[in-house]
Formats: C-alpha cells, sequence, structure tokens
C-alpha cells in the first residue's frame, strides 16, 4: 500500500550480523554475477532512492537512505563492488558499519560519482546492466550517464533482481517473520490500550512509539472509516473517534530492512476498541489463504479469489486496494496477485494479502496478513 | 483576498509576467526538510504517491492529477484546488490535461529535479519546459499569519520534544528508545513529521540516526530535534552530558552558545546570509579552532526551513550571497567537531523581522547536565 513518506527514516538503524551475516550478502553477489556472465553484462548499476524506492541498492549492500536521496551500487564482473550514496562525509563512519563493502563513496549526485568511479577504473565495460535507473533515477541523472556512457551498450536488468528479490533465503524469512512479531504486538496494543483519549493522532502516537521501542527502523499507517460515504484509507488526522464506530487500520513496519504489513477491522468503545470475531469473512478469509499455494499462478489465483468476491459483491474493493503483492525490502515488490502477473507462485514467497468484505451492519470488514509461502502453502506471519 | 486567492492569483500574474502559457507542480512524494515542497504549498495537498502535480493554464483552468485514484478524496478534503482527478496512469493524464487545457508553448514547471524521465518526456513532448521553482518561491516569500502561526507551534512541539529528551536521558536508555520518546511527545502533540537525529558517547564524530547503543554514564548525547507542524519545520540542536562535565567541555560549549549568538545577530534583512557564518566563525577560529571550521568537522552553519522555500538556501556558509529576508526561518547551528570534545550540537531556530530575530523556542540553549 501507499503511505505517506517521512522525512527521515529515523528507527533503529544497525546492522545485526547475526540475522544477515556477510556471507548472505556474498551469496547474493554470486548469484547476481552468475546471472550477469549468463547475460553477457559486464557491469551492473543498481539503482535506489527516496525512502520507499532503496530496495535494490540495499538488497546487495544492506544500505538504506535515511533521507530522501539516491543510492547507487555499482557491481563487476569480477564481484567487486562499490556503494556511493548521496550525503556527506559525516555519514560516512555511520554508512560503513551498516554495509560490508569496503569501497564506500559519498557524493551530491550519484550519476556524477558513478561516471567518476568508471573513469578511474580506465576499463569501460561494454554492456552495462540498469536496475532501478530507467524507472527511479531523476531524469538529469540518468541523461548524464547515459549520454557519459553512450559508447556502451546497455541493456535492462530490472528482471534479474527482482527476480532474486521475489525467493527469500531462509534468513530473509526469518527477518519478514521478525517484523511480523512486531506488526501483530502493535495491534495487540489497539486492543489492549486504554486510551484516553479516541484521537486518530494519539493512537498512531501510541502505536508508532510501541514499535520503535522494540526496534523498527520505519513506522506506517493508515486508517479508513467504512461507514462512512466514500470512504478510503488515508493517514490520520486531528479526528475523534467515536465510540460505535467501525475503524479499518493498516500497519506497516521495517525491521533490520525487512518489512511486513497487515489490515485489520476495530469497532471503538469509549476507551479502547474490539476486534470483533467477523466469523463469516475470517472463514472466508482462511479460505482464499488456503488458495495461495505453490504452482499456482499469480494471474490465476487473482481470478479464482476475483470470482469468490463476486458472489458476495465485494470484489470492487479488491480492485481498488488490490490483493496483494510480494513484501520484502519493500512494501511493493513481485509477484503482485493481479491479472497480468503470470508469475508462478514458489516456496520461500513472502506476500501481502488483503481481503474486504462488505457487511450490512459495518459496511465493510477488512484484513490484511503477511505471509510466507512453504511447500504445504501460506503461513500466516501476523496472527 | 484568501491566501487561496493570493496563490491562485499570484501565479496566474507571474505566468503572464513571464510569458508563459502555464504551470506544472510537481511532487514525487518525497519530503525533505531541506528542500520545499512546492506541490504541497500550493495545494495544500500532502501526497501519498510518487506521482502527484498541479496543472494551471494561462487562463486560469487548474486540476489536481493525484496519484493513487483512491487518495482523490482526501485531495478534495484538504486542497483548494476543487478539480481532482484520481489518476492510475500518471503520464497518460498528465498528458490528457495539459492537451484539455490548450496547454501549448513555455511552460513553467516546479519541482523539475524530481522527475523521472518517464514524466520529464511526456511533458518535454507536448511543451518547451522552463525550470519554475522560483515562481512558487516568490509566492512563498510572504508569508501569511497562518503559517507564521504554525512556525510558532512547530517550535513548542520542539521544545516539549527537548523536555522529553531531559526527561528519558539515562544510562541503560538506547538511543532508538530515547528518540522513539521524543518522537512520541512532539507526535502527540500534533508534529505532522518528527525529524530526530540523536548521537552518544564519550567523543562524538558526527550526529546520525539511532542505534542501538545504550547511554552510559558520562556520555555527551547529542540532538537535532526537528518537529513539523502543518509541514513547517523547525530546529533545535541540543547538548547534555550524563554527570558532571569533564575536561573543557562546559567553556567549549559556552564558547559554540558565543558563536551562536553572535550569528543570531546577523540574521536581519538585507544582511548577506555569509555575515551570519562569518560571524559564527570567527568566534571558533578566535578560540583557536580555524582549522576546524570546514567539512568534515562542520556541515554548515545553518539553513533555511519552510514548506515553500527554504530560502536563503540548503546550507549557509561563507560563500552564500542570498541576503536575509523578512519571515524566513533560519536555523543558525554552530553544530562542531572539537577536538578535545567530540562533536557537539548548539543550534536555534529564528524568524526574521524587521527589528531584531525573533528566536523561536523557549527552552535555553546550554550544556545541559543529567546528575546520575
Amino acid at each position: 500500500m501507499h503511505t505517506i513518506q517521512p522525512s527521515l527514516k529515523r528507527g533503529r538503524n544497525a546492522w545485526d550480523k547475526l540475522n544477515m551475516p556477510p556471507a548472505e550478502f556474498q551469496s547474493r553477489v554470486e548469484m547476481l554475477t552468475n546471472q550477469m556472465k549468463n547475460e553477457g553484462v559486464d557491469a551492473l548499476l543498481i539503482y535506489g532512492r527516496g525512502l520507499g524506492e532503496y530496495a535494490n541498492p540495499c538488497y546487495i549492500s544492506n544500505y538504506i537512505p535515511e533521507m530522501p536521496r539516491g543510492a547507487l551500487v555499482i557491481l563487476l564482473g569480477n564481484r567487486e563492488a562499490a556503494l556511493l550514496f548521496e550525503g556527506t562525509h559525516r555519514d560516512l563512519p555511520f554508512v560503513r558499519d551498516i554495509t560490508w563493502i569496503d569501497d564506500v563513496r559519498y557524493c551530491n549526485d550519484v550519476s556524477e560519482s558513478c561516471i567518476a568511479y568508471l573513469k578511474e577504473r580506465e576499463s569501460i565495460p561494454t554492456t552495462i546492466g540498469f536496475a532501478g535507473i530507467d524507472r527511479l533515477m531523476p531524469y538529469w541523472q540518468l541523461r548524464a550517464i547515459r549520454d557519459w556512457l553512450s559508447q556502451c551498450k546497455i541493456v535492462n536488468c530490472d528482471h534479474i533482481i527482482n527476480n532474486l528479490r521475489m525467493i527469500k533465503s531462509e534468513r530473509e524469512q526469518a527477518q519478514v517473520r521478525r517484523s511480523s512479531r512486531i506488526l501483530s504486538h502493535a495491534f495487540d496494543i489497539v486492543r489492549t490500550t486504554h486510551l484516553p483519549q479516541r484521537n486518530e493522532q494519539t493512537l498512531e502516537a501510541v502505536l508508532e512509539r510501541s514499535a520503535y521501542m522494540k526496534g523498527v527502523e520505519d513506522f506506517r499507517m493508515l486508517l479508513a472509516k467504512p461507514s462512512h460515504e466514500k470512504w478510503a484509507f488515508r493517514p490520520v488526522e486531528d479526528m475523534e473517534i467515536l465510540p460505535g464506530e467501525t475503524i479499518i487500520i493498516y500497519l506497516a513496519v521495517e525491521f533490520e530492512r525487512y518489512w511486513s504489513e497487515g489490515i485489520r477491522t476495530f469497532i471503538a468503545q469509549p476507551h479502547h476498541f474490539v476486534q470483533p470475531s467477523f466469523e463469516g469473512s475470517q472463514t472466508l478469509c482462511n479460505e482464499i489463504i488456503a488458495m495461495v499455494k505453490p504452482g499456482a499462478q499469480s494471474s490465476e489465483l487473482y481470478w479464482n479469489i476475483i470470482h469468490k468476491l463476486q458472489l458476495i459483491n465485494s470484489d470492487d474493493i479488491a480492485e481498488e486496494y488490490g490483493l496483494g503483492q510480494g513484501i520484502g525490502l519493500s512494501l511493493r515488490e513481485f509477484p503482485v496477485i493481479s491479472e497480468s502477473d503470470q508469475t508462478d507462485l514458489k516456496p520461500g514467497m513472502c506476500l501481502s494479502f488483503r481481503l474486504g468484505l462488505k457487511d450490512q451492519e459495518i459496511g465493510t470488514i477488512m484484513t490484511g496478513h503477511t505471509i510466507c509461502l512453504t511447500e504445504h502453502g501460506a503461513e500466516i506471519l501476523d496472527k | 483576498m484568501s491566501n487561496i486567492n493570493r496563490r491562485l492569483n499570484k501565479s496566474l500574474a507571474l505566468l503572464q509576467q513571464q510569458g508563459l502559457d502555464g504551470l506544472v507542480i510537481y511532487s514525487n512524494g518525497s519530503y525533505d526538510l531541506l528542500h520545499p515542497n512546492y506541490l504541497r504549498y500550493f495545494s495544500d495537498f500532502k501526497p501519498l504517491c510518487s506521482n502527484n502535480a498541479a496543472i494551471l493554464s494561462r487562463s486560469g483552468d487548474i486540476a489536481l492529477l493525484v496519484e493513487p485514484p483512491w487518495d482523490a478524496g482526501r485531495a478534495r478534503t484538504h486542497s483548494w484546488v476543487a478539480n481532482v482527478v484520481g489518476t492510475a496512469n500518471f503520464t497518460e493524464d498528465l498528458s490528457g490535461l495539459l492537451h484539455k487545457f490548450q496547454i501549448r508553448g513555455s511552460v513553467g514547471v516546479a519541482g523539475l529535479k524530481e522527475m523521472t524521465e518517464a514524466v520529464y518526456s511526456t511533458i518535454k513532448k507536448i511543451v518547451d519546459i522552463k525550470p519554475a521553482n522560483d515562481l512558487i518561491e516568490q509566492i512563498a516569500r510572504e508569508k501569511t499569519e497562518r503559517e507564521i502561526e504554525n512556525v510558532r507551534q512547530a517550535a513548542k512541539i520542539a521544545d516539549s520534544g527537548f523536555e522529553t529528551l531531559l526527561e528519558y536521558a539515562r544510562p541503560g536508555i538506547t538511543e532508538y528508545e530515547l528518540a522513539a520518546e521524543i518522537s512520541f511527545a512532539m507526535r502527540s502533540e500534533g508534529a505532522d513529521d518528527s525529524f530526530v537525529l540523536l548521537s552518544s558517547g564519550t567523543h562524538n564524530r558526527a550526529m546520525h540516526t539511532s542505534s542501538d547503543r545504550r547511554l552510559s554514564r558520562s556520555d555527551i548525547v547529542l540532538a537535532e530535534i526537528t518537529p513539523a507542524y502543518k509541514g513547517q519545520f523547525i530546529q533545535v540542536c541540543r547538548t547534555l552530558v550524563l554527570g558532571k562535565p569533564k575536561g573543557a567541555l562546559r567553556d567549549k560549549y559556552d564558547m559554540l552558545v558565543q558563536a551562536l549568538k553572535a550569528g543570531i545577530k546577523q540574521v536581519t534583512p538585507g544582511v548577506s546570509a555569509s555575515h551570519m557564518s562569518k560571524a559564527v566563525n570567527n568566534v571558533i577560529s578566535e578560540a583557536g579552532y580555524a582549522e576546524y571550521c570546514c567539512p568534515p568537522y562542520m556541515r554548515a552553519r545553518g539553513h533555511g526551513l519552510g514548506l515553500g522555500s527554504t530560502a536563503p538556501g540548503a546550507i549557509i556558509d561563507d560563500n552564500t550571497t542570498n541576503v536575509f529576508e523578512k519571515y524566513q526561518v533560519i536555523v543558525v547551528h554552530p553544530n562542531q567537531y572539537l577536538p578535545e570534545t567530540g562533536y557537539l550540537a548548539c543550534g536555534e531556530t529564528v524568524l526574521v523581522t524587521d527589528s531584531s530575530p525573533e528566536r523561536l523556542s523557549q527552552t535555553e540553549t546550554k550544556l545541559c547536565v543529567i546528575e546520575v
């Protein structure tokens, strides 16, 4: 889901080498360089930017931009890697603490710095792969790089890194599990905390604090009031939550680079919230999650679920917010559960899954989970 | 005239004056405290997603193009622009609106540097692009009473963040827990964003986002506390020590406070921003640290803050040529690495007025000592 971007990732920024050892990154480099070799790519430029689109360089380096700036990993066929980040000299020691890459450089503009790096190496690669660059890089930086590389063959390599990121290693799955536990805890707080003021902003502040105290890097929240006409998810506002009002809460937390997201529906009481059982919807949700299993194709799954929702006149919510997609280093990854995605679902994929059902009394009930696909089917991580 | 009409009418007048056929104000949905957000300033709408724009023709046709489509209702609630168009295909709908409003020829674009190639080339195919950040900056230069009220409210929230720092900074708490408490206090008071850098140690090298280091006795704790209220950021830079200050720490910090005072004195309309930087550097240099008045021992002596304009700029140093203007919001921060003490944080935000600069936070800039 799309959420408001903060100006800073202000949570705990640390590299726990037990959870994610350097060997994990080296194996990624090996897989990438093997793919580069297969496709005749001499060097790969892997770009990301901002506080929502940094996953590609992070996959290789473990670096995340704390402010909305760019980062680029240059990976050569011989497995040499360099990390270029937009920042200042004072950021350098801190960045070195969170990456295994030795060649780390700060700069004002990653396109200039990339050109300087390639010049410094004296041998310009014949074929250069771009990952994330065409889609994310500001046009003036992209043009500078393309101009300078005009003698080279440039190939789009988004698919290489997207395909690798789709299947999570055991360590990555464990990280998504960790963030999912924090997410579940935040939803528990909604149920159990006595709130003297039922204000949307106060509720967000309480949940955000609970997540940050557990060491998350980032926290996002959206809220919807389905009894309102033309309701939609939105950031919280300085508004009261009235007793008896139904609220749908979307939360996302990022712990040590890995995201988990979930959606729950609550009914406000005078000083707390209850999460009704909504038995019918939970049964349907379980039935639908049971359909998510290895071997199914994303688009087939999409249509199977949509047909089921059409029977109960609830398919329009899925069209608005989607049914779900891959989750990991980013909130939006491949595969996407959509009519156009032909990806076969495989064990090791982590998916965010959401479902909205119309209800005569409440209006709409929504539920969403982060799931991990195993050989036996889908495991809900944020129970 | 309402503030809304002021923005629209002034934009139309500037389009006429500059011979532009239209204006596109773009946002990629990211928020940087050192840079203005022109779309949010102009439209009163804070976007969620990576492609959003206001499109204005010289004849006054206007639309707000919002991605994702389900966020259009929120845009209608918050923005004065009545014609809100939700989109799932930004470039196609942007192109459609340029054609619909018959915008041809030269078009001003604010937020140009945030554009990806797909967005830039879509506009370029239809019109001749002219950078137009200055156009919005000109409008934003005149701050309204409401904007000034928001600045003052942000300052109150920053003070609350600082008081929370004093309350919770104790041996044993981690940096990230302390940052969480500061953010919680500020968010509870209505901050719509919270930029908190927090570092600890006996000899800090710089400020950074919080790590999992636990605070210890004798630590020097640095905090850059920067909440936003309705998009208006305010910053205070503070240093505290857990236990009795060792060595020359108190004297060195007092020297930075003197540098801060000297810098703030220069923040008056018509004075070059470089004078502020030079005044700060003079005090530090006279204390024997001239060689430390440059990166990597410091970053800048201050910068502008604001929603529609961060003039006089994201870095104020000895080479800044812009002059201070009335109603600018300026942080003066002689944040400095000194060999005896490590990095120290010392900074205040002021409002430029006709007379002397108005200090916005109520808490005192001094070395804070926590008895432990």
